[in-house]
């Protein structure tokens, strides 16, 4: 093998073989981190929310009448409506709240343990009532669930305050501090509490506000933009505004969405006509949603295709070049009394010392841009794995893209050698 | 050593035919220093390509230090090229990215010497052609006399049975061609048998042989009726300026 004059050979030529050992270091980390964000994007879409998603409608209503601008008008028709949709025939449950699956985002918090000092952390909140849990479709594991009666008084109680525009003291912080009891998530109660006991424990905000934590779900997600996908507190609360309007969850009976759904714009425009209504259906929100991960799963296949491909010929080049420059070296080479072998032989490790010296740059380039990644725009971190078979594919692609141009150049005759160009 | 019998040796085209060599017989004796001279297209450049088995011939028969080599296969040729023939070309045909130890380790590798081994050899052959202190040069550093050198190290390094030289003082002037002959004579009288085309007639004077080729064929001068004697010599000549 002649690796020591091939090394030194190249140590002559680093423009030459930098180049292609920079292609190769910067295809890897770059495809390497494609395969890897393609994986994320993949399981992400396979993900159960932990919800009823076939059999679930989002409704909201957007109230253009004045009438609606009054708290006490407002109030009435958020009852109103319940009742109304409720009695469609073939809804299993309604719910006001704000929480919508599926979006790509949603609203968020940070909070900690109280009285721990500790790092603040971030959770998806919304709001909810008695009917929220029903209606998704999750499962109460620990606690209990809101009462309509807590429900109704927290609104009451956050709008005081509310309204109050919160004053604050010399801290910065408000003077009157909200106390109310949450539900969370299992993963986020894992999260805050390394012995995952939560049921009783309380939360704080920055503000100072506190959150006891009543009720413990088991499985919950909802794709978010940050890492924060399974982590939830739900509180007390029915949300309206002439602004934000109302939003309500039905949950219907299975099979019934297509009977069911006429109907709903219909009951809420007979109990009052001065908003518009608009309905989706989770399965459609969800959809749109994934097919965002579809379309980016195609672009990231096409960058590592391209990318495989402008290597390759990268390869291909540098080989051509190499056996067409060497002509009468090869033939010197065979004179000598090297085989053909030895020639194809003496390619073959030329560009596969180039991959390699391209590989362990850009499994490093890799780690990096990973690191990056998972830092700076919540990616997973990648697994070894990934990146071994990237190195043995990139490996593969090298040897082939030189296999023929090399084979061209093992080809050429002895006689070259006496050849007085 | 080398001995030829009625070689002949056709190159084809769709158009043409051209015999380059036509029943072309020739013996070397172990230990001679033979020239090889002729005008362009006489058939030097086939005659050498033929002997140093780096292309094939049509009809005759080829014996190489005594093994028949008219129908080898392409590894056997380049086995019998590694380990008994030595080259040296007009051009040096040194590799350029590689410096004198390594240029000369080429045919060494080919033959899987040791390392330690093909160290040696490789020094003591510097030594010999005087270029130990530019072993790490490459040769775009070296003159072409001091390049010649290498490439006569080269062989050296290899201890080939015979040494075919294309033209080796071609492409030097009249002192550095001086060293090279000088050169080429210690390792004839060393033993090694010696296959030298040139132009050259003080070149091929020091040679212990002169043959004379003509559109593929050996010519003996003094067979010839003196006038055609005169006009070949002659015509030689003129080429050999």
């Amino acid at each position: 093998m002649e690796f020591g004059p091939i090394l030194r050979s190249m140590g002559r030529n680093k423009v030459r073989y930098g180049l292609i050992v920079v292609e190769v270091a910067l295809t890897l980390a770059i495809v390497a981190n494609c395969v890897n964000m393609i994986g994320d994007a993949r399981r992400e879409m396979a993900r159960p929310s932990g919800f009823d998603d076939d059999n679930i409608l989002s409704v909201r209503s957007a109230p253009f009448a004045p009438a609606f601008k009054e708290d006490g008008y407002l109030d009435a028709a958020l009852r109103k409506d319940i009742e109304v949709l409720r009695a469609i025939p073939g809804v299993h449950a309604v719910s006001n709240t704000r929480f919508l699956p599926w979006q790509g985002g949603g609203s968020s918090t940070t909070t900690r343990v109280l009285g721990s000092k500790g790092e603040m952390l971030r959770n998806q909140v919304y709001n909810a009532d008695e009917s929220t849990l029903e209606t998704l479709g999750s499962r109460l594991v620990e606690g209990r669930n809101f009462t309509r009666e807590e429900v109704e008084s927290d609104t009451k109680r956050l709008r005081e305050v509310t309204n109050s525009n919160r004053p604050r003291g010399a801290d910065g912080q408000p003077i009157d501090k909200i106390s109310q009891d949450v539900i969370i998530s299992r993963a986020f109660g894992d999260l805050l509490f390394k012995d995952g006991k939560s049921l009783g424990k309380s939360l704080e905000d920055d503000d100072g506000d506190q959150y006891r934590i009543v009720g413990v779900i088991d499985h919950f997600y909802n794709p978010y933009g940050w890492p924060i996908h399974e982590y939830v507190m739900f509180f007390p609360n029915y949300s309206r505004s002439f602004q934000g309007g109302s939003a309500y969850l039905l949950r219907v009976d299975p099979g019934k969405m297509k009977t069911v759904r006429p109907q709903v714009e219909k009951a809420l425009l007979a109990a009052n006509a001065g908003r518009n209504v608009q309905l989706k259906e989770l399965t459609e929100i969800k959809e749109r949603f994934q097919s965002q991960s579809a379309l980016l799963v195609k672009i990231l296949s096409l960058v590592i295709f391209l990318l495989l491909f402008v290597t390759s010929l990268g390869i291909v080049g540098l080989t051509v070049f190499s056996v067409a420059e060497r002509t009468r070296q090869i033939g010197t080479r065979r004179a000598l009394g090297a085989r053909k072998l030895d020639i194809l032989g003496y390619f073959l490790l030329e560009n596969w010392l180039v991959t390699t010296m391209g590989l362990v740059i850009g499994v490093a380039l890799a780690y990096g841009l990973n690191v990056a990644l998972v830092t700076r725009l919540n990616g997973t971190r990648m697994d070894a794995g990934l990146v071994i078979i990237g190195v043995a594919l990139l490996w593969i692609f090298g040897l082939g893209a030189t296999y023929f141009p090399a084979r061209k150049g093992a080809a050429v005759a002895p006689a070259v050698a006496t050849r007085n160009v | 050593m080398l001995s030829m019998k009625k070689i002949q040796k056709v190159y084809r085209t769709d158009l043409i035919e051209t015999h380059a060599l036509h029943d072309f017989s020739i013996d070397v004796r172990t230990g001679e220093f033979v020239a090889v001279m002729g005008r362009s297209g006489s058939g030097k450049t086939t005659f050498l390509n033929i002997a140093g088995l780096l292309d094939t011939f049509d009809q005759g028969t080829y014996h190489l230090d005594g093994q028949d080599v008219s129908r080898l296969s392409d590894n056997e040729m380049s086995k019998i090229r590694n380990q008994k023939i030595g080259f040296i070309f007009q051009s040096f045909n040194l590799i350029p990215d590689l410096d004198v130890f390594d240029n000369i380790d080429v045919p060494l590798r080919y033959r899987r010497l040791p390392a330690a081994e093909r160290r040696e050899r490789i020094e003591k052959a510097v030594r010999t052609v005087g270029l130990l202190s530019r072993i790490h040069h490459l040769p775009s550093q070296l003159s072409g006399g001091q390049q010649q050198r290498v490439a006569i190290a080269r062989v050296l390094a290899g201890d080939p049975r015979f040494i075919l030289a294309d033209e080796p003082t071609g492409n030097l002037d009249t002192m550095m061609s001086r060293e090279v002959m000088d050169l080429l004579e210690k390792i004839n009288e060393a033993g090694t048998t010696i296959v030298m085309v040139t132009h050259t007639p003080e070149c091929a004077s020091r040679a212990s042989r002169q043959i004379h080729l003509l559109d593929g064929e050996v010519v003996d001068l003094n067979a010839l009726p003196p006038e055609d004697a005169d006009r070949s010599s002659a015509s030689l000549a003129s080429t050999l300026q």
